[in-house]
């Protein structure tokens, strides 16, 4: 797949992992590996998260100032880095998800009308 | 993209090191965590490890993805963009070269003329906070601009608040000769208040420059103060040079300072200054200062000048005799200094400039057009596999960004190859010689560059990545149509800006022929000038027989061999206006109908020399002991119409002045402006007049041979005197002439800068047509057409943009000619024989342009054309 910018060349999956791991961080801040287990939890092992695509998404989103990220230690007493949801991050969220929800609700329409 | 979102990448970029390091430990933690869980979960600790590593991928690439994502890529890109641009500039070498040409002349000029501008105009004078100096004039009564005189000056320091300072300083330099080592070398050397420097706002380098010191009355004070280019050619930069001794026509001074480099004062540039003090006993009406001002904290030029104009009437009602009805005005020195037209001037030529340098983006956008649409499939397809349309934008801009960097810097070293040369060119436009080229041109280079290559890149950098889709074609000759039409409407952008350029040029070589051509009223051939000053005290009196001295002088050297006849006069040819006053015939009671006149102190003999023909009565008389004048003809008109002047008494001054016997009529000459009207003039005796400076004037057949001699005749009547300085009177007339003649070569050589560059593009623009019709030929010619008529058709086709763009350009010209009208002398903005000229020029360019390589055309193999399809 060809190296590119994710604004241009929207990758689906790439999207929907953001949309995610936005959600995942509302309720308060975690960090990398608890972000993927959590995901993991919700979907009832139905959403694996590629790991080589969680932290390249997690810097993606953390410079494009969605969310913020701090050195602190983990329940384990181990040194993690956290992520947390910003103002603009949530505004993020909230959008994304309406446009997820009416993508879903338009393509299960399609289908049932088939 | 937000704000936070470029900051962020801004920080990526500048601190790599930081975010490495980070990510490292982060994604270690993670593997520990996971290797954590899953022990929990029962694997055992390698087992765990293993699967650990397996589940989070290869940590390498996922760096690198992280590091994508943090835009660093950017850099990485632009570094790939610059090192691919480099590469395609060495490729495609004719084609860089005539980029980098192109842009480096116009580049180069445009430098140029910045750097002339900048130093004439927009330069700050080096004074303290010099918008707040003025030059304070009088105004007579008739409301001419006048000097000012000690009394006066006095009065008006103490009356006027809103001048926080008021100096004066003589108008023009005096010669005294420092003796050093036994040798005579003169300086010139500029009188002025002690609160001189103080006014200005300078500070001496080294030492000090003059105060309260100086201001002492009781003891005559001998101090100098020194210009840094003396320190540094009279005295070598010597660092000891505080407290020294100068000999100075024969009198002690000390020096007491050093002035800093950049300092300057006026066209002339004093090599000394001396003090002197103001002497309120002096006569009142004895206008012979200049004086300068600086304006109080918060006061405005014209409060102060009004609250100067009721001083002045004051001034009038006490001493009715010396100052009635005699008013006051300021300007501001920068203004002064600069003196009028030069500013008009300077705009003219900078605009001009830019012209040529529009001229030369326009080429260049030509080429470059020509060349990204060579790579249109190239780009078509990078589009299509996902290359952002901002992305290749980018590529295409970075290429003309260094083709525009290095004609940037191509015209940075033809500046500073031209300034040098120019400045040593002697021009009389002041503060010329402080052109240079430094980190401001630098500056402005790199500015034009962005700029220009911009101009010249976006357009066809849009154009050519506009449309992804579409059919891809593979006919590699095929040429759009609206491709064509943009570079037919660059040929005639071309083309009109050349012809604006060349009227301007045509219209500057007429005038200049015309200025050059005008008779002053010398007969100018042969006549060599000799400047001799006499050794003085700064006041201006020397307590010997001045006049004496230059008749025995001039005597002395009409008897010299090789000399034809010799004079003297006070007001060097073509050297500055001289002196002005008011005469009237006889019986006039009034003031006011007395008549402004341009009056010269001259020994016999010189009108001879000078060629001035006299034509009624004669020169003055020898001996010089009798009040005569010798007027011109325009002057004589005007105060004896229609009657025989000779004889006739002339009244000097004003009511109650002198009379003199008018002896001779001469022509009428014009020695000041060349081209204006000649203004009335009067000589007078120099013996009454006298002056220790006069300028000799020598007819003779062999200039140089008889120099030697004069100089011996000069120290031998004197010895204490310094060496006489030598011109020609032709010579003096093409000085004044100077800033004329340098508007001229300048827009000379942008008209035939712009002749070039036009003739280039249209001679590209013909070219790249025929290569890329090539089949189209090929086809035709084997049909039988015949290679003449193709050769003809696309001559036609290129005249076309070519006429379109001279009428275009001619029509501008036309418009704006109004505001060339300051630089022309006897010449209408709407010459038609220029326009004609250049219309016929330009037509001739563009027909030769096109058919050089239309010729191609012809000599085309038919099979070979039709093979490339």
């Amino acid at each position: 797949m060809p190296k590119d910018d994710s604004k241009s060349q929207p990758d689906l999956l790439q999207g929907t992992l953001d949309l995610l791991i936005l959600r995942t961080l509302r309720p308060g801040p975690m960090h990398g590996w608890a972000i993927a287990q959590r995901i993991q939890q919700v979907s009832d092992d139905v959403l694996t998260v590629q790991q080589g695509s969680l932290y390249p998404s997690l810097h993606r989103l953390a410079r494009k100032g969605w969310i913020d990220s701090e050195w602190g230690t983990s329940e384990n007493n181990r040194r993690a880095k956290f992520y947390c949801l910003t103002d603009d991050g949530r505004r993020q969220l909230a959008e994304e998800t309406e446009s997820w929800e009416r993508l879903s609700a338009a393509v299960s329409r399609v289908l049932q009308e088939a | 993209m937000s704000w936070q979102d470029l900051k962020n990448r801004f920080l990526a970029l500048v601190q790599p090191g930081r975010y490495e390091s980070d990510l490292d430990e982060e994604l270690r933690s993670h593997l520990e965590m996971e290797i954590e869980y899953r022990v929990k979960r029962g694997e055992t600790l390698r087992e765990a490890e293993r699967a650990a590593r397996i589940a989070l991928g290869g940590v390498e690439g996922i760096k690198e993805n992280c590091r994508d994502s943090w835009g660093a890529r950017f850099v990485q890109d632009l570094l790939r963009d610059v090192r691919g641009a480099m590469r395609r500039l060495v490729r495609y070498r004719r084609y860089s070269m005539v980029v980098i040409a192109s842009l480096g002349l116009g580049l180069g000029a445009a430098l140029v003329v910045f750097a002339m501008v900048d130093a004439v105009l927009l330069r700050p004078l080096p004074f303290h906070e010099p918008d707040r100096l003025v030059r304070f004039w009088e105004v007579t009564p008739e409301g001419d601009l006048f000097s000012t005189s000690d009394a006066n000056l006095v009065d008006f320091r103490e009356q006027i608040g809103g001048l926080s300072d008021l100096a004066a300083h003589q108008w023009s330099l005096s010669r005294p000769a420092l003796l050093r080592n036994g040798e005579r070398i003169g300086l010139g050397a500029l009188s002025v208040t002690p609160n001189f420097f103080r006014t200005l706002g300078v500070t001496a380098d080294l030492g000090r420059t003059f105060g309260a010191e100086e201001s002492r009355r009781d003891v005559p004070v001998r101090s100098v103060v020194l210009s840094h280019e003396a320190w540094r050619t009279v005295f070598g930069s010597e660092p000891h040079i505080l407290g020294r001794e100068l000999d100075l026509d024969g009198q002690v001074w000390t020096v007491v300072g050093v002035l800093p480099e950049e300092f300057r004062f006026g066209a002339e540039k004093p090599d000394i200054f001396l003090p002197f003090l103001l002497d309120p006993l002096r006569q009142r009406g004895d206008h012979w200062l200049s004086a300068i001002g600086r304006l109080a904290p918060g006061a405005t030029l014209e409060r102060v000048a009004r609250e100067a104009a009721a001083v002045a009437a004051r001034i009038g009602e006490q001493y009715p005799e010396a100052n009635a009805g005699w008013g006051v005005t300021l300007e501001p020195l920068s203004d002064s200094l600069l003196g009028p037209g030069v500013g008009r001037t300077q705009w003219i030529l900078l605009s001009a400039v830019g012209l040529l340098l529009l001229l030369a983006c326009v080429n260049v956008a030509n080429l470059f057009m020509a060349q990204v649409a060579d790579r249109r499939e190239e780009l078509r397809l990078r589009r299509v596999l996902g290359s952002g349309r901002w992305r290749i934008i980018r590529q295409l801009l970075t290429e003309s960004l260094l083709l525009a960097f290095v004609g940037a810097a191509t015209g940075l070293a033809l500046a500073l190859a031209a300034v040098p040369w120019l400045r040593s060119l002697d021009v009389r436009v002041p503060r010329i010689d402080e052109m240079t080229v430094d980190f401001r041109v630098a500056a402005a280079a790199a500015l034009l560059a962005v700029v220009s290559s911009l101009a010249f890149g976006l357009f066809p950098a849009l154009g050519a990545t506009r449309s992804t889709r579409g059919v891809h074609t593979h006919r590699v000759g095929q040429r759009s149509v609206g491709d064509g039409r943009a570079r037919a409407a660059l040929v005639a952008c071309e083309v009109a800006l050349a012809s604006v350029l060349a009227v301007a040029a045509g219209l500057l070589l007429q005038s200049f022929g015309s200025l050059t051509a005008v008779d002053t009223g010398f007969a100018e051939g042969g006549v060599l000038l000799a400047r001799v000053d006499l050794p003085t005290e700064p006041s201006g009196e020397s307590g010997r027989d001045i006049g004496g001295f230059f008749s025995e002088l001039v005597e002395r050297i009409q008897g010299l061999p090789g000399v034809v006849s010799a004079g003297a006069t006070v007001t060097s040819p073509f050297r500055g206006p001289g002196f002005e006053n008011y005469v009237a015939t006889e019986h006039e009671p009034e003031q006011k109908a007395f008549v402004s006149v341009r009056w010269r102190a001259v020994t016999p003999g010189l009108f001879r020399t000078l060629g001035i023909p006299v034509l009624r009565g004669s020169e003055m008389g020898q001996a010089g002991l009798r009040r005569e004048t010798v007027i011109s003809a325009s002057l004589a008109d005007r105060l004896w119409p229609g009657e025989d002047p000779i004889g006739r008494n002339m009244r000097w001054i004003g009511p109650r002045g002198p009379l003199y016997e008018v002896v001779g009529v001469v022509a009428d000459v014009q020695d000041l402006e060349i081209g204006a009207a000649p203004e009335p003039m009067v000589y007078l005796p120099h013996e009454f007049f006298d002056r220790p400076s006069m300028t000799l004037a020598v007819r003779t057949d062999a200039p140089t041979a008889v120099i030697a001699p004069i100089r011996r005749t000069v120290s031998d009547l004197d010895s204490r005197t310094g060496p006489p300085v030598f011109s020609t009177l032709a010579g003096q007339r093409a000085e004044a002439l100077s800033q004329s003649s340098l508007s001229l070569h300048v827009m000379s050589f942008f008209s035939l800068a712009a002749l070039l560059l036009a003739a280039a593009g249209v001679f590209g623009v013909v070219a790249y047509s025929v290569s890329k019709r090539r089949r189209e030929f090929g086809v035709r010619l084997a049909l039988g057409a015949s290679p003449g008529r193709l050769v003809f058709e696309l001559v036609l086709e290129t005249l076309v943009p070519v006429v379109l763009g001279l009428f275009v350009g001619l029509a501008a010209a036309l418009a704006v000619g109004g505001t060339l009208r300051t630089l022309l002398y006897e010449t209408s903005p709407f010459e038609p024989v220029v326009v004609l000229g250049v219309a016929l020029l330009l037509a001739l360019v563009g027909i030769v342009s096109a058919w050089l390589p239309a010729r191609r055309a012809a000599n085309l193999d038919p099979q070979m054309a039709l093979r490339e399809g």
